[in-house]
């Protein structure tokens, strides 16, 4: 056992064209609420298929301390995993659904399931493709929030959902699956509604981590500075990662771990300084990254690091 | 609990799963068995009604119908009586018996030659395989479905027919047995006919399981291996050993094994020496048993006829167990397509 979650050295898998991820090193310890955040075709869900046994990568990869490709039926009693709310079987009704998890998994709980699903609209006899997304939503968290797992790896989970129940389905992870030591990885492209709930972020950009970081270090790490227009070359001598003009001003990210010597007092005092949000470093760290994502107009900046 | 138990747990849900999902195709030979039987009857029904309609009455005769070991004979359903229209749906019945295995292989065979490419088709298997269900018990599952499930339909459909057949058969001749002053249905010759269809049906139904057990499983790998047609690309790749052969040897040994295989007939030989046990007398049974194996023809019974042909069972089982081998394999390497 390594004692962490997730425990990624070295994890590479290509596919033809030159997609997948490239040495991923990834260590997630229990209890953590990690979101995957990339561009597409920047390698998440080849990652999270890794990581759950449903593709075979080279490098050192362990979940919950067991290889996921050669252990992966130990390893998924331990594991569960929405790829996508619209996949469950449209054939089954809820029912069979349950009566299926029941049979097949020797941790699921059906009682718990079953209250849960009492809470909902979700008829007992109602095939998935007589039910709307967000009760087919509400049927597979059921099933998810009734495995007693250590790991719940969600992949775009509310993809074509609409906002009340993209809310609903992560207030319902947080109160009911999350705790010390149970691990949520999350991929999303929304990564705005979700950054209130996790504990840690790892960007992807084509197929290699180029940030990883927790959430409580981002408020002393970045720094989005809106400069006084006589400061911006001060503040552009202090070495930001990204640099862009919105409405008539010049606006910086500063990453303190990439402009050494530089402190937040030293940012303060060149114009109105504010905590990022999760959503804006993560788009001008990607923008760095990939120049070519970078957009025209007010959008159009120097990008001046990779992040981590 | 134990791994094999939890193993066989999942097999049994695995299969539960299928008969759930393909209730459409193991239904098929159960509702094309019943079609003949329950047209049979609506049209006794509505032809009861029309003759009486007509003035004709209902009638009973006593003298023409027999069904023994030396005849089969049944009066035309000329006028209205009531036992020619009950014997015809009743032979018709024990006729449709042998529909339901001919359509139970043919569903077999679109389930087995698509089943892994269904599986990476959809998009579902991202949910099944985020279930802790070994491809072990996947591939068990799905061959079990083939070798045992569509089977078991077939053999209840059969005996529901064979059960409908004779209790009609047996309450007309009670009836004309009843006219013609005889209380009993005679033991020797129309119930020992009947009863022993239900003893042929299970035994031939596992030896037809065991028979085609390595063709399902090549199917089932071939499932995995292809990625569009997969039975089409089947009779393909037979018709291009079959040229391959013929061309290179001039012989067609290769595709007549094949088809000898799938043929089976020494089963048939098997059922139809089983059902006319003690009526070698009958010279269309007596024929029918000098085909049969020495081994056969000395006893009838299941074992010997595993026996004498258990170098190919053997050899079968060996081939199906590699292809099942395989086909778990690929399926766990399979994402959706």
């Amino acid at each position: 056992m390594t004692g962490l979650c997730i425990d990624a050295k070295g994890v590479t898998r290509r596919y033809q064209g030159g997609r997948g991820i490239k040495g991923i090193d990834l260590a997630i310890p229990a209890g953590r609420i990690v979101g995957l955040v990339g561009a597409n075709g920047s390698g998440k869900t080849t990652l999270l298929r890794a990581i759950i046994g449903l593709t075979g990568a080279e490098g050192e990869l362990r979940v919950n301390g067991l290889d996921p490709w050669v252990q992966r039926g130990a390893m998924m009693e331990d594991v569960t995993f929405i790829a996508d709310t619209a996949i469950l079987p449209r054939w089954m009704t809820a029912t069979q659904v349950l009566d299926y998890v029941e049979g097949v998994h020797p941790r699921f709980d059906r009682e718990k399931a079953e209250r849960f699903l009492a809470r909902t609209t979700v008829g007992r006899k109602m095939k998935v493709k007589q039910m709307s997304k967000g009760m087919v939503v509400q049927l597979h968290l059921a099933v998810v929030l009734a495995i007693d797992a250590r790991l719940l790896v969600l992949d775009e989970p509310t993809l074509g959902l609409d906002l009340v129940f993209r809310t609903a389905f992560y207030r319902t992870l947080l109160e009911e699956f999350a705790s010390e030591d149970r691990t949520i990885l999350v991929s999303t492209h929304q990564v705005e509604e979700i950054e209130h709930i996790l504990t840690d972020v790892v960007v992807l950009s084509e197929g290699k981590i180029v940030f990883q970081e927790a959430m409580d270090a981002l408020e002393t790490r970045f720094f989005e500075l809106r400069a006084m227009p006589e400061r911006e070359q001060e503040a552009r001598r202090l070495g930001p990662v990204a640099e862009w003009r919105s409405l008539g001003q010049t606006q910086f990210l500063f990453d303190l771990t990439k402009s050494p010597g530089v402190t937040a007092d030293m940012i303060r005092i060149l114009g109105e300084v504010r905590v990022p949000r999760l959503a804006d470093v993560l788009v001008r760290l990607m923008e760095a990254a990939r120049p070519e994502m970078v957009g025209a107009g007010e959008w159009g900046h120097s990008g001046k690091g990779n992040g981590q | 609990m134990s791994g094999i138990g939890l193993l066989s747990r999942q097999v049994l849900c695995e299969l539960r799963k299928e008969f759930q999902q393909y209730r459409g195709l193991w239904m098929m030979p159960v509702v094309l068995a019943l079609a003949p039987v329950a047209i049979a009857v609506i049209m006794a029904i509505f032809h009861t009604f029309w003759s009486l309609a007509a003035g004709h009455p209902i009638t009973v005769h006593a003298t023409d119908f027999h069904l023994n070991a030396h005849e089969a004979y049944f009066r035309s359903n000329t006028d209205n009586s009531i036992e020619a229209k009950v014997t015809t749906a009743s032979v018709i019945g024990l006729f449709a018996t042998g529909i339901a295995p001919v359509v139970g292989v043919i569903v077999t065979g679109l389930y087995a030659s698509s089943a892994f490419l269904r599986d990476r088709r959809d998009q579902t298997i991202l949910f099944w395989k985020s279930l802790p269900v070994p491809e072990s018990a996947v591939v068990l599952a799905r061959i079990l479905f083939c070798c045992v499930g569509i089977p078991f339909a077939v053999f209840c459909v059969q005996a529901a027919l064979v059960a409908f057949s004779s209790v009609m058969i047996m309450g007309v001749f009670s009836l004309q047995n009843s006219m013609a002053g005889e209380l009993f249905i005679s033991w020797g010759n129309l119930f020992s006919f009947l009863w022993s269809w239900f003893e042929v049906l299970p035994l031939a139904g596992l030896l037809i399981a065991m028979w085609w057990f390595p063709v399902w499983a090549l199917l089932l790998l071939w499932s995995g291996i292809m990625r569009s047609y997969p039975l089409l690309w089947a009779v393909v790749a037979l018709g291009l050993f079959a040229a391959v052969e013929g061309i290179a040897k001039g012989t067609s040994r290769g595709i007549t094994a094949v088809w000898q295989h799938l043929k089976g007939e020494w089963i048939s030989d098997f059922v139809f020496a089983k059902i006319g046990n003690g009526m070698s007398h009958v010279p269309l049974v007596a024929m029918q048993k000098e085909k049969l194996p020495t081994q056969m023809k000395v006893d009838i019974s299941f074992w010997s006829a595993v026996q004498a042909h258990s170098g190919e069972m053997l050899a079968g089982f060996a081939i199906g167990a590699l292809a099942l081998v395989a086909a778990g394999y690929l399926r766990r390497r399979a994402g959706p397509l």
